[in-house]
């Protein structure tokens, strides 16, 4: 035990940077460790659950929106889609994992971080390149960028159970109860299950400029009704490694209201998602030269779309799609020097759809990923080296096969302190991904090509992070800057072929950017205290695919070029008090940058409150917040309208 | 000065509604009730309105003017006129009389403008049985009424002078364009919706009853159907865009005669239009890069050419619509990019290009030209 603790010290605590720890003593970073954002070779943000809280934060989108360098691409309201793009490369380039195993939509290819309750949720972290830990599933590699949603493990000190009880309503029919409860189950095991539901109508008001008109209208067919559960089940044998068990199962239906159509308030689209999966992941670190882990999933996702319309013949039009995936990976970390470490990582997944349009092709996708890292790593110098193999063929049952894909893809990335006293860091890094077509690209009636290659994407990266007391009068700061340029090649596009759409590889996109952040905390007298965070985000992203093209070199759609958020929080005895800001420059959207197509800037604001009374073994939670504080009238994506002010107010009972 | 001439100009292209009528795809050469007679060869064309459908769900369907003796295009002159936009993809517009009548397809309705000021006479909105709305898809007109297909398989009657909708009469599964010849009526019933099932039909209304007098099979999913000065019907099927082509039903222009069911095969084709009795048309197969552009006599029923381009202009991107010019015999290609702005490309009647032009929206569907008398020297 004392040995493995040792190591775990070591694999975690190096890779931490002790200023960035203030909070936490030395026995909690190994339970709750985390990245440090300043130390990390290539750009890691977090949010834990501590600043969740502070801020706050209630949805998930809420929190990546703190993000620098990320677009969360937003539909509006609470059923409404939310994808996360990192750095222009869309949101098809971000991995989204739920306690290490990556989820997937092998149809969409994108994963709609909305389904996810925040409740439930220890930290958010966001990683841009290849992150510094190698000792990772292979997809976790197979990305630009990772999001991923770490849940909360139960601790016992005093009590052998835990329960959080709580209720969530706001604006616009929004109820959302829940309940945590946590379970000892003798020395070696202990469970947690999780369960909410979640409803709201939706209906909410927004003003509709068209010309010179205004008009005050409401969003309809927006209402949602979702259950999600959640079992976890913990074992801990010591030397004989550690066990997680996970089932979940999300179920929901929804009203989608759709874009806004001038002159037609008609909506008639809904949506019905159930999704279950099952995961169980081992980990052994059996002595300090070597550690394994081994995970196992299946995944099973049904999605049923129902379009009301006197246009289709039978005056409607309802599909279903079933999508299933079973997935494996092992990992081994060799640690042959206290300095050097080698990892070997391989998945294998299975994804199959079956959906009831016409000439469906059921297809089943066969992927293998091999990965093969090393790292080099003291206390002033980080250096990583991967390289991911990827092995992918597929079998259709009716029409063209598409030919099997193989790919080497290299990251290299290394971050050095400068002077040994000073947290000062420079770091760079590259990586050369893509992504593969996804199920709709490739068997879409009519639209898709089998024909499509990957799309691939690289990035460099080069930036500086400081950490540390910069004076007497602060507990800690933090600013990072990273400079960085990707390239997109083969961009898989929809195009228009004579009154149809199909996909092709058409796009070439140049993205340069800065992403900036800064955090700070200041003690302002006994007790309280202010913590400052910011980001700032200045993207060029241009499309350079044909220069005839009336687009040439113009900025994507939707990517701003500045964007940035303030989060300000107080933190007292008596009532926590936290104010954020979101601004958004112009943006287009469609991809000529002309006034017909211009976006307006926003910013958007919010304020949260909440207080915690103790009493004896428990705690009673209270929290209120304003969203959208000036009541703005916006759009994320264009005739979506986002929501006006709005109210949220929660009650927790935690034992 | 500039804008009186401008008036002048729109208060003309009243006038010439026979001549747009007759030289429109969607042919008619039967006058509306309230047409003066032809123009003489004292006039001019002095431009033409373009209609851009913009891009699905973006509600940017938007018209521009083009001056053709300025050489000068100005976007966006139904909002400027109307301090609101047009709504979301506006499939064509078409003049009959003093007025404009546009198909809104996704906004459900038919926008009824005053040729000469654009402003809006009235937003008809098609209602089916139920009470739910209706997606109009193209427009024609002959004698006192206007007709217009809706997507969800009928054909709207509407009264030129009230601009309501007096009847409407179930014709076959997605019908898109539509042609009138005195009192026959054809409509192109694609089925789009229901592919791969697709509908092969024309429904032939008799516009004395307002009835469905028969239905002529031609190959499947017919979306555009025009009429020479014999009433016989020509048709546009789009076949199935099948990736394999061992499958692949490609684009075919077929014709019947007037009081026929027996649709024989022209040649390939994916957009045409029709001027005194010759037909041009374009043929680019979906996902195809290369096209040809042919001129075929309907009244010999033979090809003229199958090289309509003579010089050595390549149109970039998809022609969406032709449109000749019966003053001139310029032919008004509309062609549509990859969500950018269109371009419209004017060939001279030897087929070459005298101009091209962004259209200041997406999609262009074809245009509608405005004539001025000739200037006289003092």
């Amino acid at each position: 035990m004392g040995a493995w603790l040792l190591f775990a010290v070591a694999v975690y605590a190096q890779q931490v940077d002790t200023v960035s720890y203030h909070q936490l003593s030395e026995v909690e970073v190994v339970e709750k460790a985390r990245p440090s954002v300043t130390r990390e070779a290539t750009p890691v943000q977090l949010i834990d659950r501590k600043g969740i809280e502070r801020l706050g934060v209630q949805e998930l989108s809420e929190a990546v929106k703190r993000f620098s360098g990320v677009t969360v691409q937003d539909y509006g309201g609470i059923g409404g889609l939310k994808t996360v793009s990192v750095r222009s490369l869309g949101a098809k380039h971000t991995a989204v994992s739920y306690d290490g195993v990556t989820i997937t939509d092998a149809q969409s290819g994108q994963v709609d971080i909305s389904r996810f309750s925040l409740d439930n949720v220890e930290m958010v972290s966001l990683s841009i390149g290849q992150a510094d830990n190698i000792f990772q599933t292979a997809r976790i590699y197979a990305s630009a960028g990772a999001l991923s949603i770490k849940t909360s493990k139960p601790e016992f000190t005093t009590l052998p159970f835990h329960l959080r009880a709580q209720v969530k309503a706001g604006s616009f029919g929004l109820v959302n109860p829940s309940l945590r409860y946590e379970q000892k189950l003798g020395e070696k095991w202990s469970a947690s299950l999780y369960g909410d539901w979640q409803r709201a109508d939706g209906n909410y008001p927004f003003t509709l400029i068209n010309g010179k008109l205004e008009d005050k209208k409401k969003r309809y067919n927006s209402d949602i009704e979702t259950w999600r559960t959640e079992l976890n089940l913990y074992g801990d044998f010591g030397k004989g490694g550690r066990l997680r068990l996970k089932g979940y199962y999300f179920d929901s239906e929804r009203g989608l209201p759709g874009s806004v159509i001038l002159y037609n308030d008609y909506s008639g689209e809904r949506l019905w998602d159930k999704n279950g999966f099952a995961q169980a992941h081992y980990e052994n670190r059996v002595n300090e030269l070597f550690a394994f882990q081994a995970q196992l999933k299946y995944n099973y996702a049904w999605m049923r779309h129902l379009e009301v319309d006197n246009k289709y013949e039978s005056g409607r039009q309802d599909d279903r799609y079933t999508q299933n995936e079973y997935y494996g990976s092992a990992s081994a970390l060799y640690t042959p020097w206290e300095c050097v470490s080698f990892s070997l990582a391989q998945d294998f997944y299975v994804n199959t759809l079956d959906n009831t349009l016409p000439e469906c092709p059921f297809p089943t996708r066969y992927t293998s990923l091999t990965v093969l890292a090393g790292q080099y790593k003291t206390s002033r110098f980080t250096a990583t080296a991967s390289l991911l193999g990827t092995f992918m063929t597929e079998k259709v049952e009716t029409g063209d096969t598409p030919a099997d894909r193989k790919r080497l893809s290299p990251a290299v990335s290394a971050s050095w302190r400068i002077l040994p006293e000073q947290n000062l860091r420079i770091r760079a890094s590259y990586k050369d991904i893509f992504r593969v077509p996804t199920f709709n690209d490739m068997y879409y009636l009519r639209i898709g090509n089998t024909g499509l290659k990957p799309e691939r994407a690289t990035q460099y990266n080069l930036g500086l992070t400081w950490s540390g007391k910069s004076a007497s009068f602060v507990n800690y700061l933090s600013v990072s800057t990273d400079g960085y340029y990707n390239r997109i090649r083969d961009k898989i596009v929809a195009m228009p072929t004579m009154f149809i759409w199909k996909m092709m590889n058409m796009g070439e996109v140049s993205i340069a950017g800065i992403d900036a952040n800064i955090s700070t905390e200041i003690p302002v007298c006994n007790k309280v205290d202010v913590v400052l965070q910011g980001t700032y985000t200045w993207q060029k992203a241009i499309d350079i695919t044909d220069e005839s093209a009336k687009n040439y070199r113009h900025q994507i759609p939707y990517t701003p070029k500045h964007s940035g958020t303030v989060a300000l929080s107080i933190e007292n005895p008596w009532v926590n008090l936290s104010y954020n800001l979101t601004a958004v420059g112009d943006r287009y959207s469609l991809p000529q940058n002309i006034e017909a197509n211009l976006i307006k800037s926003y910013v958007e604001q919010g304020i949260s409150v909440n207080r915690e009374f103790k009493f004896n073994k428990c705690k009673l939670r209270l929290q209120g917040e304003i969203i959208n504080l000036g009541n703005i009238n916006y759009d994320v994506i264009q005739y979506y309208p986002m929501p006006g002010r709005s109210y949220r107010a929660m009650v927790a009972f935690i034992l | 000065m500039k804008k009186k001439k401008w008036f002048l100009a729109s208060a003309l292209c009243a006038m010439m509604a026979m001549f747009f009528v007759a030289c429109d795809n969607d042919d008619d050469p039967t006058p509306g009730p309230d047409e003066p007679g032809t123009p003489d060869t004292e006039q001019y064309t002095a431009g033409f309105y373009i209609i851009n459908r913009g891009k699905s769900k973006s509600n940017n369907s938007c018209i521009s003017y083009y001056d053709l003796l300025n050489k000068k295009i100005t976007g966006h002159v139904f909002e400027t006129a109307n301090g609101r936009k047009l709504g979301d993809s506006a499939q064509e517009f078409f003049q009959y009389g003093s007025k404009i009548y546009i198909p809104v397809y996704n906004s459900m309705i038919i926008e009824v403008i005053d040729a000469k000021t654009l402003k809006s006479l009235k937003s008809i909105e098609p209602k089916d049985a139920d009470g739910k709305g209706e997606k109009p898809r193209a427009i024609t007109a002959s004698g006192d009424y206007v007709y217009a297909t809706l997507y969800n398989g009928y054909v709207a009657r509407i009264d030129t002078v009230t601009l309501e909708i007096d009847k409407q009469v179930k014709v076959g599964m997605n019908p898109d364009k539509l042609s009138a010849q005195g009192d026959v009526l054809y409509t192109a019933n694609s089925g789009g919706l229901n592919s791969p099932d697709y509908d092969k039909t024309i429904s032939v209304v008799n516009l004395n009853t307002f009835e469905v007098e028969r239905n002529v099979e031609v190959i499947i999913n017919p979306t555009r159907v025009i009429t020479d000065s014999e009433g016989d019907a020509y048709v546009i099927s789009m076949g199935n865009y099948s990736k394999d082509p061992a499958t692949l039903v490609p684009n075919t222009l077929q014709y019947f005669k007037k009081g026929s069911s027996d649709a024989k095969e022209i040649c390939r084709a994916s957009v045409i239009s029709i001027c005194n009795d010759t037909i041009y048309g374009v043929y680019k197969q979906y996902g195809s890069t290369t096209y040809d552009f042919f001129t075929y006599d309907a009244k010999a029923e033979k090809m003229i050419s199958d090289k309509f381009v003579t010089d050595d202009t390549v149109i970039t991107g998809d022609p969406q619509e032709i449109d000749i010019d019966p003053l001139t015999g310029n032919v008004y290609v509309s062609v549509g990019g990859s969500n950018v702005n269109g371009d419209m490309y004017i060939f001279s009647p030897e087929g070459k290009l005298i101009n091209k032009f962004d259209t200041e929206g997406l999609y262009p569907q074809g245009v509608i030209f405005v004539y001025d008398e000739q200037q006289l020297e003092d």
